[in-house]
């Protein structure tokens, strides 16, 4: 299985290169918490980006939409959307790219619907505003993806205002907002980590048949390893700033080759796990971006760090399967 | 260990391995006006026994009242009916004196590590005020000095004491909620999702903490969480809410290797899997009844799997005993094998 071939590159819909986010602090030297970040998003595949808080992958995320805190803007790379840049893009080209093109779902639903305007005029609305289509088709079709995303009774409910609606619906709203423009690109972040795990298994498992139906190109943004790896192909490891590890999901998850991310799987509290002895915790804490540790970033924490690890950046190196930001990628069979 | 205060007479050998008791326990509130009759029973009816150095896990979902029983057991709010003995003492028969001093034995630590820390004040003065409402005569140099013993216990640089929250990660928050709950030698520590909001890397650190701390001390735990697999690391007992009712409870082995209730197998069915783990088959729950009517008969029948039966929609179930401390509050209590074959009987 490489993933890499030459020939799946017609199926890339965004490609993200040497992502460079930047944000300016008073009386500092700017921070960067995205530092050189390179991925590619291909139709009907599930990417995921795996991090801590503070990793840089929220702002990935956003930087992916323009959609930056006012302080953050995007200092270097590029943005690809089917070979175009939209680094440069108008604000109001991006507009149209926003929820036409490139989708987001977030945490919360509640702060992301507008609770005066029932769910109906917010769905059509996007439908209207990006397919030019007259308002009762874009009613019909509201109420076709509301029934999508498993709400019942859309043709009912499609007049509700989202207080009406409990936490797993609001987010099927939301999710049926992402997608009525059919887009190329669907970004999920944190989409449940808001909602009761009986609920997150029921959205989790919809969206996997919504993107599979539709072909979308899905990037899971979470801080949860075992969401990732049961929902998504492919899987990036974020640390400070860099994409540490990247490869298949099944690869990174049975023979990880970079020692977080080793580290990182160790450390989860699994229902299969000896409650005896204690769970492997990764000591310190995750650097700050004004703060970063010269040579690579994870040493200070790291049980491998030898002398380089101090002084030099790691190289990528290919291991296995993945590619490893690291001076001493874990061997098979030690994990 | 501090002297216990209580006439050591009136506790019988047996009950002196139990904390905690409580007793048929219920909070309801009035949706509405004072006449309205709209009632949401947050607590319902729960009984449970905390024992000496052991900790209880109980596990919901939002809405399922585990914050409301938290908060009662602390008497942070008062019940509608039904009854909580911390040892030989009824919680809520006591004066506001009474219960000033009792208070130094039960503390509390929350979810949000930040949002329970005064921004405005250095690690020092935070874990010392339970210092100075308490223990009045100790001197400014006694309490430093227990400040800082406070922090190495929680794994802490003495230098941190002079820090500012905001200056310290949200792992590194939660140890100084932890050193301030233990300020005064409490018997009893209320966990209300304490790790929910720390990452993947430091909820394992933090665990561990706590799991060391009981054992150093020999706290009492409440741990109050929706995640059951930090649950099953970290309690003795278990106890599995639905809105407002215990469903299941029993020790960790017992609810883990043989679950009863449908409820508790949907629970375990929705956990995605740690890297390595078998996926479990899927028990798909019907969606949530609005939160402020409660369903006739079992509370969990609109939602079961099991789907509308007479006796479900009429009887309320009590309690059965499923083994050894393990008892289910459902009709028709079996394995998650047996339920997904009923279930695709009755499909068919």
């Amino acid at each position: 299985m490489t993933a890499t071939l030459p020939e799946t590159a017609t199926d890339v819909v965004l490609s993200v290169r040497d992502l460079v986010v930047e944000i300016t602090v008073p009386r500092r030297e700017p921070i960067r918490p995205v530092r050189g970040v390179s991925f590619d998003v291909r139709s009907g595949r599930r990417l995921g980006i795996v991090g801590e808080s503070g990793s840089g992958k929220s702002l990935t995320a956003l930087s992916l939409m323009r959609l930056l805190p006012p302080r953050a803007r995007i200092a270097a790379g590029h943005v690809l959307l089917r070979g175009n840049d939209l680094a440069p893009v108008s604000e109001r080209e991006m507009a149209r790219v926003r929820g036409g093109q490139i989708s987001t779902v977030y945490q919360d639903p509640m702060s992301s619907l507008n609770p005066l305007m029932t769910v109906g005029r917010q769905i059509t609305e996007a439908i209207a505003a990006h397919e030019g289509v007259g308002r009762r088709e874009a009613r019909e079709r509201a109420i076709q993806v509301l029934g999508d995303v498993g709400l019942p009774q859309p043709a009912r409910r499609i007049d509700d205002h989202p207080h009406q609606f409990s936490g797993g619906m609001r987010q099927r709203v939301m999710i049926a907002m992402a997608i009525c423009t059919n887009p190329d690109v669907l970004i999920a972040d944190e989409p449940t980590t808001a909602l009761d795990v009986t609920t997150q298994a029921r959205i989790m498992e919809m969206l996997g048949r919504i993107v599979e139906e539709r072909r979308m190109g899905v990037i899971l943004i979470t801080h949860d390893l075992g969401l990732a790896s049961s929902f998504c192909d492919d899987i990036h490891v974020m640390y400070a700033g860099r994409i540490v590890e990247s490869g298949t999901g099944a690869a990174v998850l049975s023979t990880p080759a970079h020692p977080y991310s080793e580290a990182l799987l160790d450390s989860i509290c699994g229902l299969d796990r000896d409650v005896e002895r204690p769970i492997a915790a990764i000591s310190g804490q995750p650097p700050l971006p004004h703060q970063l540790p010269s040579g690579c970033p994870f040493h200070p924490r790291c049980a491998y760090a030898q002398e380089v690890c101090t002084v030099d950046p790691p190289p990528a190196v290919a291991v296995r399967e993945q590619v490893a930001e690291c001076h001493f990628p874990v061997e098979a069979g030690t994990a | 260990m501090s002297a216990t205060d209580m006439t050591p007479s009136r506790i019988d050998p047996v009950r002196e391995e139990t904390l905690l008791v409580v007793d048929h326990l219920s909070r309801h509130f009035r949706l509405g006006g004072p006449r309205s009759r709209r009632i949401v029973k947050a607590v319902d009816d729960v009984s449970l026994v905390l024992t000496r150095g052991e900790t209880v896990g109980l596990v919901g979902e939002s809405g399922s009242g585990k914050s409301t029983l938290a908060r009662l057991l602390l008497r942070l709010d008062e019940p509608t009916s039904g009854s909580v003995h911390f040892e030989s003492t009824d919680l809520f028969g006591i004066s506001r004196r009474e219960l000033r001093r009792l208070r130094r034995e039960m503390q509390i630590v929350f979810q949000d590590p930040y949002a329970s820390l005064n921004k405005r004040k250095t690690v020092e003065q935070i874990v010392s005020f339970p210092l100075v409402v308490h223990e009045r005569s100790l001197s400014r140099k006694e309490r430093s000095a227990r400040v800082a013993e406070l922090l190495e216990l929680v794994g802490l640089r003495p230098d941190h004491a002079r820090v500012f929250p905001r200056q310290l990660s949200g792992g590194q928050c939660q140890r100084v909620n932890i050193a301030r709950a233990l300020a005064l030698n409490p018997k009893l520590v209320v966990l209300d999702e304490a790790v929910s909001a720390v990452d993947v890397s430091i909820q394992a650190q933090i665990l561990n903490l706590l799991r060391r701390l009981q054992d150093q001390l020999d706290l009492t735990y409440l741990f109050v969480t929706h995640d059951l697999a930090v649950v099953r690391y970290m309690a003795d007992t278990i106890a599995v809410m639905y809105l407002g009712r215990i469903v299941e409870q029993g020790p960790r082995d017992s609810l883990f290797a043989e679950p009863q209730h449908p409820y508790t197998h949907a629970l375990l069915a929705s956990i995605p899997p740690a890297p390595g783990e078998t996926q479990r088959e899927q028990i798909v729950l019907r969606e949530a009844p609005a939160a402020d009517t409660l369903p006739s008969g079992c509370r969990f029948h609109p939602r079961c799997p099991l789907g509308e039966r007479e006796l479900c929609r009429t009887v309320d179930p009590p309690p059965h005993a499923a083994g050894a401390g393990h008892t289910v509050a459902c009709h028709f209590p079996q394995s998650a094998g047996s339920l997904l074959a009923e279930v695709a009987r009755e499909r068919a």
